[in-house]
This record gives C-alpha cells, structure tokens and sequence, in this order.
C-alpha cells in the first residue's frame, strides 16, 4: 500500500508563465492532505500534474521513493463531480470503472453494491434509479463513490464540499477521512477550516512561495493576517473567543473545532 | 497555448471592426486560392506577419499554436508534392503555405479583435439577410453567445475528459461505431453541461430585461477613421484580384 507522495522541486508552467516554482512537499495515508490557495494559484493545476495529465514540469512526483506512475493509479474528481453521469442507472454508474477493467457484470455486483453501502447509499433503494434523480448531497457521494471504486492509491479531489449543506458536508468529511486509512487523499479546497481537524498537512500555494504547513501553523498564519488566507467572519471570531480563555501560541486545529462545535451546540440549546 | 484576444493600441488594434473583419475574410479567401505562386506568397506571409509584429502583436503565441497543425501540414504537403512528375518541393510547399497563411491570419485576427468588436462584425455581416425576412440579430446574437461559450465548453470538455479517463475511459476506440460509442462518457455530460447553462443564460437574460425584439443601444462606438479609409483599399484590392476572372469573362 502507498504510504507517501513526495514533491521534489516541482515548477509547473504554462507556455512561458511559471505557474509554481520549486514547489516541495508531501502527501500521506491516514489523514487528509490540503491544498489551499487563493483563486489562480495553481491549485487546480497541481491536481492535473499529479494525475499525469498536465505534462508541462520539471522536478518529479515520488511514490515512496520511485517515480510516480499516475496512469491507473489515481481518481480524479472535479468540483461538481455530479457532471461525469453519463449512464442511466446508480449500478451502471458505480460499475462502470471496474467494466473497463475487463471485470465481467458478476464480479462487478457485490463490489459495487459494497462500495455503495460505504459512501452511504443504500444500494436496495437506488440501484436502479437514474443517477440523476438522486438528492444532491447522494449525488455527491455516488459521483465520488464512482470515481473511487476501483480503489486507486491516490485520491485526487478538488473542492468537494462546495455547494453541500452543513450535514453533508460532515457526512462527506468522514467519509474521506475514512478512505484516507487505504488512500492517500488529497483535497483542494477554499474552506480549509472545515477540514483542519481531519487534516494533517497543508500544502499553501502562493505567487511569492509556496510552504508545506501543519494545519495549526497554518491557522496561526492566517489569523494574524488574512491577506495570508481570508478565513470567514465566523470562524475568526469564534477563535478570537478561543483565545481569550488559553494560549494562542498553542493553538491546534483540532482544539478549534472542538471549541467552536460546543458553541454552537450551545447556540443551538439557547434556541 | 490558446489564441485570444490580445489588449494592444498598434495599428492593426486601432482599425474599424468592420474593415479588420473585411480584410481578415478576404485575406483568407485570398490565401486558401493561391493564385501567386511559392515566393509572392511567402512575402505576402512575411509582409502579414510584419505588420502584425509593429503593431504589437505578440507572435510567440501564434507561431506556438502552429504546433497543433504541423501534422496537418505535413500530410497536406506530402499529398500536394506528388504529382505526374515526381515529388516536386515547389508544389508541397505551396500548399502548406496556403494553409499556413490562412491559420496565421485567424490568429492574428482573433488576437487584435476584443469580443465587442468580432460581434459588431458578425451582426453587420448578417443585416443584409435581415431584408429577406432572416431573423439577422436573433442569429448575430446566437453566434456571439456560442463563440462566447465557446472556450467554457472546451475547458469543461477538458476536465471532463481527464476524469473519465482517471475512472477508465478509453476515450479513442478503433471504428467509427466504436468511437462513437467510446466517446460517451465525454459526449452526454458535455451536452448536459451545456443544456443546463444554456437554460440558466436564458433565465438570466430574461430576468434582466432583454427582449429579442427590441431597440439595442450600443455601449461601445466604433470610429471610421483616416487609416481605416486607407485600410480599406487592402480588402478591395484583394477582393478585386480574386474575382478578376469574372470581369475578363464578363469583358
Ligand atoms: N489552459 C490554460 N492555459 C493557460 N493558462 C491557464 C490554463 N488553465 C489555467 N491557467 C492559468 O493558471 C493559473 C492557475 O489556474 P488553476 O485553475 O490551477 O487555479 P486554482 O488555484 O485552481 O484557482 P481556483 O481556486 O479559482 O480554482 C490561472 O492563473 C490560470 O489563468
Ligand atoms: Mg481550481
């Protein structure tokens, strides 16, 4: 199983523009790694290198040492992933990745109804629905479920939570926090501090540098100056709250979100 | 590298968009016929391309994309350059030259012209059919929408692609039937995506007041001005040449 995904001295181009220069960094199993960045900083486009399809670099992408062969080896997933359906029931949808790799329709059922099951669909009810008649927050899940049902190492995903409610994005975020124990999940998102607690690296892109961050340092960046990462209103406030009662140097990501989910639990109770 | 609109004020910027459309279409004519011969031709690329660089065109960008036609040029050489005497260089490079010129000068055309000024000319290309009862500005306005879609469309296919392929499409079967139906898992989300945006551009328009029917007004102005007068002889000449054997017939 693929531990590490190591970035020696990537400089990523288009044409004659640098898009990123001498970016290193790693990716690992067991916890979710986040790319984070302001629009045009080349988030996207670090995804498409490291799946092989953005050819224009020099450096190289290691695999526990050897030299990374995406082909095969990678799941894609777009923002909006609900826009590769192209077949007419969820079993032709999830099946359809392990179809063309020549397993026969038997083999294909129970794999498929599993993987499924662990996306948190339940296969008796929507297995020969279309995949379009779905609710948002299970199209979502089926589209990654898709994606990923022919267990590739690396898991590539850039903004999955957008445009999810509350509860399914916390249903999405343990979800990848559970593939990440198998999986080396990677995740480019624009609300890091949703995922700070399930994360345990950051890779931050920028024009002038980019740096490899653990998430509380990251968050201590970005809350002594938000032209470093605009965190929202919220969150700084509920930190700035934090703060007052403990030690802000000692902040950790995880304390965070633990602090601001009893909040809100009591916001809910005075309501 | 794609081709697009440039920002610039060189000479060939500031013409009016009715004489750059005219001369870009007749200069294509002009050059996919090739009446000159190998050498006229090649100075007529180079004078193009000349002009093209005082007026601040970036060509680095243009001759890059030729890249993506090499191959075509290649086969259409190797084809043309056999004749009943032989492999002539001569003809093989006439030909490649015919197609060269006329991707260089879309290119350096798309390059200087902003959107408003390819939609002023695409309209005023279609109001004449407007007199036999075509509906002109509904299919002026269809045009532009599509060439403004255009580059979304392709950067959707993009990613759409990369990721049926990370799931295992095998995007280019052998056959035409097995192409098509390989091609699937590009094609329906692709028209999906597109139906969708066009049903969303079109409440969108609606619910900003546009009405097919009505009186437009014009945010931007375009001048005629002295050097598009003298412009104007380039599309006429041009013109003039290529339909020189009518007036001989006709005389
Ligand atoms: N096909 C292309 N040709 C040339 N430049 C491109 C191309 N695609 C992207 N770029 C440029 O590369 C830069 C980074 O793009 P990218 O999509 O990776 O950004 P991003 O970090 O994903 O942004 P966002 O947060 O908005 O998704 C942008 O400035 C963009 O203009
Ligand atoms: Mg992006």
């Amino acid at each position: 199983m693929l531990e590490r995904l190591e970035l020696k001295d990537l400089t990523v181009r288009y044409g004659r523009n640098i898009l990123l220069k001498n970016l290193c960094g790693s990716f690992s199993r067991r916890q979710i790694n986040l790319v984070v960045g302001r629009a045009g900083s080349g988030k996207s486009t670090l995804l498409r290198v490291l799946a092989g399809f953005h050819k224009e670099y020099e450096g190289s992408v290691l695999a526990d040492g050897q030299v990374f062969e995406p082909s095969g080896n990678i799941s894609l997933a777009f923002q909006n992933p609900e826009a590769l359906f192209f077949n007419g029931t969820v079993a032709e949808e999830v099946g359809y990745a392990l179809k063309m790799r020549k397993m026969s329709a038997r083999e294909i059922e129970p794999i498929a109804r599993q993987w499924l099951q662990k996306w948190g669909l339940d296969p008796d009810r929507c297995w020969l629905n279309h995949p379009l008649e779905l609710s948002g927050g299970e199209k979502r899940r089926l589209a990654l479920a898709a994606c990923t049902v022919f267990l590739p190492p690396v898991v590539l995903l850039d903004e999955p939570l957008a445009g999810l409610d509350a509860q399914g994005q916390r249903d999405l975020i343990s979800l990848l926090s559970g593939m990440a124990t198998d999986h080396i999940v990677i995740v480019v998102t624009h609300e890091p501090e949703l995922l700070l607690e399930q994360s345990g690296s950051l890779l931050y892109l920028h024009a002038d540098g980019c740096k490899s961050l653990k998430p509380a340092e990251f968050l201590r960046l970005a809350l002594a100056d938000s032209s470093f990462f605009p965190l929202p209103e919220w969150y700084r406030y509920a930190v700035r709250h934090f703060a007052q009662s403990s030690d802000l140097p000692n902040l950790r990501a995880d304390d965070v979100y633990r602090f601001v989910k009893t909040r809100e639990r009591m916001h809910a109770d005075q309501l | 590298m794609q081709i697009s609109y440039k920002p610039g004020n060189g000479l060939l910027y500031s013409l009016n968009p009715m004489i750059k459309g005219a001369i870009a279409f007749s200069a294509i004519v002009f050059f996919s016929l090739n009446t000159l011969g190998l050498v006229a031709m090649t100075a007529i690329t180079a004078v193009m391309l000349l002009v093209s660089r005082l007026s601040g065109v970036e060509l680095g960008d243009i001759f890059m994309s030729v890249r993506r036609i090499l191959l075509l040029l290649a086969i259409v050489g190797l084809i043309q350059g056999f004749g009943a005497e032989g492999f002539s260089l001569v003809d093989a490079c006439a030909a490649m030259i015919r197609i060269l010129g006329v991707f260089l000068v879309a290119g350096v055309y798309v390059t200087v012209s902003s959107q408003s000024e390819l939609t002023f000319f695409w309209e005023a290309c279609f109001r004449p059919l407007g007199l036999i009862g075509f509906p002109a500005r509904e299919f002026a306005l269809v045009m532009v929408i599509a060439v403004r879609f255009f580059p979304v469309i392709l950067g959707e296919i993009d990613r759409i692609r990369m990721a049926q392929v990370a799931r295992g499409a095998k995007l280019d079967g052998g056959g035409l039937l097995a192409s098509a139906a390989a091609l699937m898992p590009l094609m329906i989300p692709t028209l999906t995506q597109a139906i969708i945006r066009a049903g969303e551009l079109a409440i969108a328009m609606e619910a900003r007041g546009y009405r097919v029917s009505a009186q437009r007004t014009r945010y931007q102005r375009f001048r005629f001005g002295i050097v598009d007068l003298f412009a104007i002889l380039i599309p006429v000449m041009l013109l003039a040449y290529l339909l020189r054997p009518f007036f001989y017939t006709a005389g």
